[in-house]
């Protein structure tokens, strides 16, 4: 009776330990890539650069919604969606922020491939949109007039 | 923990949307104090992670670019009326926060 009950807490102690590896792995996974590469970088070119490295990107595909004129750079609304299918990631950058790489977000199971957030611009600048869909890589930019850049 | 993050999650036909506030005060660590004229060190969320029943949906990873008290607004598909959907988020120090919401 000892041995099988010992056997049975040694294997419920075994599965809770596999358990809590696989979860551990699992949300180390969702942020294995948090791209410091691109987040370290102060000019758009090398933070886009960190981002995605030399890959090309396809014009257009991508929709940004953001104001013509931000009266307040603190808090520029913006929202970008798109009707590719397979949607991985979509990634914010401003393109005359002094650090121009901003957020991405990795779309799992149900998800639509749309987010609402509100950044920072320092200045009168282009927001960038970067979406990868089945592997590939799609781009929209859109121009905001900054009238009070924001403490960024 | 209350006052870390507001969220609403409302179901629309086959679609959910959730909209989230969270209270973090976003420091880029380029801002100096304007009495002490020291830069105020870097504090922001790093990592944010949507799930629905426990199942994640959404995952982000945000730098200094993104808004004091974060806005987030999402949309999937696939759940009811009553699922509940919780967002957490880390930030560069370590500190975490968290708030959840049944979808109505």
């Amino acid at each position: 009776m000892n041995i099988s009950k010992r056997k049975f807490i040694q294997g419920s102690l075994y599965s809770s330990v596999i358990a809590v590896l696989g979860k551990a792995t699992l949300l180390q996974s969702a942020f294995a890539e948090w791209p410091t590469a691109a987040f370290d970088e102060t000019e758009y070119e090398p933070a886009l650069k960190g981002l995605i490295g030399d890959a090309e990107m396809q014009e257009g595909s991508v929709t940004i919604d953001v104001p013509e004129i931000a009266e307040n750079g603190a808090t520029v609304p913006v929202k970008v969606s798109t009707d590719l299918d397979n949607v991985e990631w979509i990634s914010i950058l401003g393109d005359k922020n002094p650090r121009p790489w901003i957020s991405r977000f990795y779309f799992h199971g149900k998800s639509k491939p749309f987010v609402s957030t509100r950044i920072k611009l320092r200045e009168s600048s282009n927001v960038v949109a970067i979406v990868k869909a089945d592997g590939k890589l799609y781009t929209s930019k859109s121009a905001v007039k900054v009238t009070a850049g924001g403490c960024v | 923990m209350a006052d870390e993050m507001k969220v609403r999650a409302k179901l629309s036909g086959s679609t959910t949307t959730v909209k989230a506030i969270m209270y973090h005060p976003m420091e880029s660590g380029s801002r100096k104090d304007k009495e002490t004229d020291e830069l105020i060190p870097a504090h922001f969320i790093k990592e944010v992670k949507a799930e629905l029943n426990g199942e994640m949906i959404i995952s982000a990873e945000w730098g200094t670019g993104v808004s004091k008290n974060p806005y987030w607004s999402f949309e999937f598909d696939g759940a009811k009326a009553g699922d509940t959907v919780k967002i957490t988020w880390t930030d560069n120090l370590g500190e975490t926060g968290e708030g959840e919401a049944v979808i109505k």
